[in-house]
């Protein structure tokens, strides 16, 4: 848990004590003035996963707690370009079809280069698969933590 | 001395009041009316819980080809939002596609984000923002069947709190 140093807007009253009277907002009452909270930041989750010639899972959540996926990068340390796959699935078996086609598809990455993508796609019960052409792919993940 | 040992088994059985920008205010219910601090480390305090959205599961749907269809229909009653739409393209061919959000028929008139661009040869198209899906639908048109497949990012509004 980390914390920090918040004013909230309210009533001050009786002299310097940290803690102001309450202040109604909307038919309930906050009480207010400067305090010290602590805020809850959100869980990150971040790992490199090796790209095999198979289709394999490498990343997902299950409905219960589910993850925002934030960043992708697909890496290429070898010498010459690969291609990969991604699918996005329902479970952690199986073998994608074009139809569980999900970001990338055939997508070649340059010798010493990578692939990479930013955005936000809830993982709710969704696993990422992934397939390369040949080895030394690596997928990095980066996802946050949300509500379930 | 503090009010509670666990912070999270706390937070998990308290009132909370729902406030702006989605930040919850966490504090002791006294007398059904008001929320006083919690003791906590021999200080008073009060407590925020940053909380997000609530998000949809959505898998890769297919966009067809032979006229426009939904992608993404409109909630049955108000509003969602659409952040994130990744159309990929699985061959080895440029794929022309169009994005609609329209209510009842998908026109040149209500296009965004693309309208007949091509995603590359085994390229990914990306568009990220804030749509809002009610009463109108998310449509998609490609150039080519079975080429286009899209994972449509859906939330409820920013001060829906579950």
């Amino acid at each position: 848990m980390s914390r920090l140093i918040a004013r909230l807007l309210g009533r001050r009253f009786d002299g310097d004590k940290s803690v102001d009277a309450a202040v109604k907002v909307d038919g309930t009452y906050y009480t207010a003035g400067k305090m010290q909270v602590a805020e809850l930041r959100k869980r990150y989750y971040s790992a490199p996963y090796i790209i095999t010639t198979s289709w394999a899972y490498k990343y997902g959540a299950q409905a219960a707690s589910p993850m925002l996926l934030r960043r992708l990068e697909v890496l290429n340390p070898t010498a010459g370009a690969l291609t990969f796959q991604l699918a996005l699935m329902t479970a952690t078996t199986g073998t994608p079809t074009t139809s569980k086609a999900f970001l990338a598809w055939d997508t070649s990455v340059g010798a010493a280069d990578l692939w990479s993508w930013e955005g936000e796609i809830p993982l709710i019960g969704r696993w990422i698969h992934a397939k390369a052409s040949g080895s030394g792919l690596v997928l990095l993940v980066v996802a946050e933590e949300i509500d379930a | 001395m503090s009010d509670f040992g666990s912070f999270e088994d706390f937070i998990a059985r308290t009132p909370k009041a729902v406030l702006p920008e989605s930040v919850l205010l966490l504090g002791y219910y006294k007398d059904g009316t008001r929320y006083v601090p919690f003791l906590l480390d021999g200080d008073n305090r009060l407590v925020m819980q940053f909380v997000t959205p609530q998000y949809y599961a959505r898998s890769p749907k297919v966009i067809i080809s032979a006229s426009a269809g939904i992608l993404e229909n409109a909630p049955a009653s108000g509003t969602k939002v659409i952040t994130n739409i990744n159309v990929v393209n699985v061959t080895a061919n440029p794929v022309t596609l169009k994005l609609h959000i329209a209510e009842e028929e998908a026109t040149d008139y209500n296009v965004f984000g693309i309208c007949g661009g091509e995603v590359a040869a085994n390229g990914l198209f990306q568009w990220e923002g804030e749509l809002v899906l009610g009463p109108e639908a998310l449509w998609g048109q490609a150039g080519t069947a079975s080429a286009l497949y899209a994972t449509v990012t859906v939330r409820d509004e920013r001060d829906t709190v579950r």
